[in-house]
Order: C-alpha cells, then structure tokens, then sequence
C-alpha cells in the first residue's frame, strides 16, 4: 500500500487560446498603449471584454489525481485532445502545471519519441552516448551497455555510419534500443511502440514487459490496444482533460484492464 | 524539497506549478556534466564534417579577418594602434571580440533552436548554453595558440612588444567574456521566447557593440567626451588589458577591471534566475 512511487493531486494545465503576446514585442507595445489610452485591444478579438476571459483558454488538464505503485504498468488511453499527452508532458517536466502537485519516488526516464537529439552528422556509435546522455545516463552507464545496445538495434554493421545515411528503420531501431536500454525506476513512454516492422514491435513490447517484470514502474500511453491489452496490469481511460475510469490502485490486475478496454 | 505531510519515505522529485524566481538548481546542471560534455564534443565534431580543411578553419577565420582589419583600418583608414604592429593589434581585438560573440549569439539561440529537443526531454535545460561556452573556448584556444606564434615571431624579429606579468590574468578575462556571453545569451534567449524581434535586435546588435569596443582602436585614441561612454562598455577593459598583457600597449586600471567583473556577475545572475524561470513553461509560448 505505502508503495506508491507517483502520486498524481489534482493536476490542472491551462493553455492559452490564440495569440500569446502576440509574438512580437511591437504588437504587445500596440496592446500597452491601447490600454493606457483606454481604447480597445487591437489584438482582441471582435465582441471581447477588455479583460481576458475564460473563452480564452483551455483546460487540458482539469483536477486529475491518482497513484501508481511500484511494479505497475499504467496504460493511458483515450482520444486525441483528451489530455495524454499533456499529463506525459508534465510528468516528464517539459513543461511546468498549472496546478496541483506530482510527487515521485525513483528516477524517472520518459520516452516522448524516439531518438531525441540524434544528429544526423554523427555516426550510430557517437548518437548511442549523445541520445543516451540526453535520456539521462551518464557517460559510465552507457559504456557498459553499449554491446547491447547495438546488438538490439540490428545495425551492427552501420555502426560507424553518419546516421543521416541509415534508413528510416534502421534509425528508429538504433534510437529505441539506446531508450530500452534506459534503466529508471519509472519509465513514462509515449506511443514510441508504433515504430519498425512488426518483428521488432514485437522486440519492444517484450523489453518493455520485462522492464516491468523487474519491478520497475511504467506509463504507457497508447492507441495500440493490443498492446495495451498485452502490458498493462491497470488502464486509466481519459477523456476532455479528466480521467473517466476508476483511478485508484487497489482495482487493479489485468483483468480490470481488460474491462475498461472493452468499454472504450 | 518533500512535504511536510506526507508518510516518511522522502519523494525524489516533486513537480508543482512555477518555482519561485531564485529557485535556479544548479545542482543539476552539475550532474549532468557529461551531457555538457557531449554537447561541447557534438559540436566541435559536427560542424567540420564533410570539409576539406576541416579544424584548419579555426585558424583561415581569425587570419582573414585579421588580414582585412590590417588592411581596412591600418592601411586605408590608417587608424591608431597605440604604436603596436597593427597586424598583433588587430589579431589580439578580434580574438577577444570573436570569443564574447560566438558566446553571446549561440547561447542567444538556446531556446529557438532546441525547440524539438526541449519539448520531449528534460534534463537541466542550462547544459545547452555551457556546453556552448565550453566549445567555443575550445576554439578560443586554436586561435589562442595562433595568436601567440605571432606574437613569437614579431617579437623574434624585434617588433616594439612587450608582454608583461598581466598575461597571468588571461584565464580571469576569459571568465570574464564567458559570463557576460553568457548571461547576456540566456536573457535574450529567454526574452525571444516571447518576442521574436531580439533575435533580430543580436545579429546586428553583437556587430555594431563591437565598433563600441576598442577592438579596432585604442581607448587613447577616443576623445575624452566619449571616453565615459566606452568604459561603460564591460568589454572595453577586458580587450584593453588583454592587448595590454600580451602586446604593451593600453589602457589598464584596477577599478575598470572590477566594474567588469561586477557587472559580469549581476548580469550572469539575472541571465540564471530569468533563464531559470522561463525554462518551465516556454514550451506552452515558444
């Protein structure tokens, strides 16, 4: 019970709707000496108040809470705009909340995409340290298992190749093997699984599943229900920025999971 | 950093809406000095590849340009040196000057170019523009080595130069560039953000600070009216005892020296706290 390692309270993300600052420091200028004149905005929008009203924002995030335990695989499904990505944005600390609180235990490794920071001048061997130093490995970590690594991604024979020369699957395997060679406590992935050929999909989802079996925590957010059927001992079904399903641990196991796929 | 309210195990990493404005966490950038490094070694291997002359173009930059100065400014507009052999003259201002630009516009870029890399991972955002710093002192170091043959070699050939214990302050100055780059680059870094114009505003803006610089002349040379002017120039000094150290000629003085120093500092912590803040939500305005 006490071993909750994300502790999710009342997490809320606005975003501004249209134009932020305009862009430009003259038109934000324009704005200021409108204002200081009295007369209307002339960035507002026709029929607006002078004040900004909640038209102008979006809740993509509104009052979510919940917790994970150790060991678990948490899928997050729902449509598009449903706000899964934000709740992996804030996690993964792109970018800060609005409010409401996160609270972690353990390092925390998220996988947004594939292959972040590659260069396409570098050769596979100088993007496997650059890509994982970025994921957060340091320089020791990545020597041990740079073997694996390779030996994972298939491209042992293009190793000392600029990677601007691979293929587009050949580049997308490299970059996930340096990511499921990450070894957080909490690994957060967004639908990076929909990459290469169904052999290596196969690859991942198993690496991932072992990940888990090893008691580390994972967040999966996907639209590929197989696979979400297949990983997630609990599922979290989000929709217009709030969570829908059930939310807390103690319901969990597979079949749980399977339930709330049925219903979506 | 944990609740107070919360069962005893301590949470590792608590997110919460903006942190307050000194909250800057250095700590972090500190663990993660090998991202830093490798960023300093992507970018020196990157930028020559597919080049014939390759790293030699660290060494062609500083030559022509010192060759057009030599030129330009001794020959045709026949400019004062301070009597220094206007060849050492000008290769010793732009040496200093090119290393405090390369600072200030690249690290300028830290947000607008990493907009992809930044929206997917997050490690301390500020490894970008050290790393910057780092790599171009890497190069500050090629045409440092240059400039010193040079230097040799006038003075081999009984050139009036006299480099003198000043030379001892070298890594001083360098600092020095490194942290007025630095928070210069991460303020307007941070602004553009918001507002696209300043990145426009550097670009020309580094060009001109440099005709506002005794880069191409002596502080004597400028008339006393405009002399105030100068030396509020952080720069100025450190240009001035840089070619005072290794050549013999200039304007040195203790206090200017540290009225760059301080002002290297206040505007190093300004750059920090507002990098610091804007760095948790740019991605929602960038």
């Amino acid at each position: 019970m006490s071993d909750t390692v994300i502790q999710v309270e009342r997490l809320s993300k606005r975003y501004r709707l249209g134009t932020i600052g305009t862009g430009t420091l003259s038109h934000d200028l324009n704005r200021w000496w409108a204002r200081v004149r009295g007369r209307p905005d002339p960035a507002a929008k026709i029929g607006q108040g002078r004040k900004a009203d909640d038209e102008d924002f979006v809740w993509a995030l509104r009052d979510v809470s919940f917790e994970v335990n150790r060991g678990e695989v948490l899928g997050i499904i729902g449509r598009n705009g449903a706000g899964k990505s934000t709740l992996l944005k804030i996690l993964s600390r792109v970018t800060a909340p609005t409010a409401g609180e996160v609270r972690i235990r353990g390092r925390i490794a998220s996988l947004l995409e594939v292959g972040t920071g590659f260069h396409p001048e570098l050769t596979g061997r100088e993007n496997i340290f650059l890509n994982g130093a970025i994921l957060g490995m340091n320089k020791a970590e990545i020597l041990r298992k740079f073997d694996e690594i390779v030996a994972f991604s298939e491209v042992e024979k293009f190793i000392d190749t600029p990677v601007k020369r691979y293929s587009s699957g050949m580049y997308v395997r490299l970059a996930f093997a340096v990511a499921a060679h990450l070894e957080p406590e909490i690994l957060i992935v967004d639908e990076v699984l929909a990459v290469g050929d169904a052999e290596f999909q196969k690859k991942c989802l198993g690496k991932m599943g072992e990940a888990a079996g090893r008691g580390r925590t994972v967040l999966f957010v996907s639209h590929n229900m197989h696979a979400i059927s297949e990983l997630c001992t609990r599922v979290i079904l989000m929709e217009g920025g709030r969570i829908v399903s059930p939310s807390s641990p103690d319901s969990s196991g597979p079949p749980a999971g399977r339930r709330h796929l049925a219903a979506v | 950093m944990a609740d107070g309210q919360i069962e005893p195990p301590a949470w590792d990493l608590v997110i919460r809406p903006r942190r307050r404005w000194f909250d800057v966490r250095l700590r972090e950038l500190w663990q993660a000095r090998d991202l830093v490094m490798l960023f300093v070694w992507r970018d020196f291997v990157s930028v020559y590849k597919q080049t014939i002359l390759g790293p030699l173009w660290y060494l062609i930059q500083p030559l022509l340009t010192t060759l057009t100065f030599t030129i330009v400014f001794g020959q045709v507009a026949k400019l004062s040196t301070d009597g220094l052999p206007p060849f050492l003259f000008y290769m010793a201002g732009t040496l200093i000057w090119s290393y405090f630009a390369a600072c200030l516009t690249k690290t300028s870029a830290t947000f607008g170019g990493n907009v992809a890399l930044f929206g997917k991972v997050y490690f301390a955002r500020l490894a970008v523009p050290v790393s910057v710093l780092i790599s171009n002192l890497v190069t500050f170091a090629i045409q440092f080595a240059l400039f010193l043959a040079f230097v040799a070699y006038f003075s081999a050939r009984g050139a009036a130069i006299h480099p003198n214990a000043w030379v001892l302050m070298t890594p001083v100055l360098v600092l020095m560039m490194a942290g007025l780059g630095l928070g210069f680059g991460i303020i307007v870094s941070s602004l553009t953000t918001k507002y696209r114009d300043l990145s426009f505003l550097v670009t020309f803006g580094v060009q001109l600070l440099m005709f506002a610089t005794p880069v191409i002349y002596p502080v004597s040379a400028v008339p006393e009216r405009f002399r105030g002017l100068l030396l509020a120039n952080p720069m100025t000094p450190i240009v001035e005892t840089f070619r005072y150290a290794f050549l013999g000629a200039g304007t040195v003085e203790v206090p200017h020296l540290l009225y760059s120093f301080v002002f290297m500092l206040v505007v190093l912590s300004a750059g920090t706290v507002i990098f610091s803040h804007v760095e948790q939500t740019f991605m929602d305005t960038v």
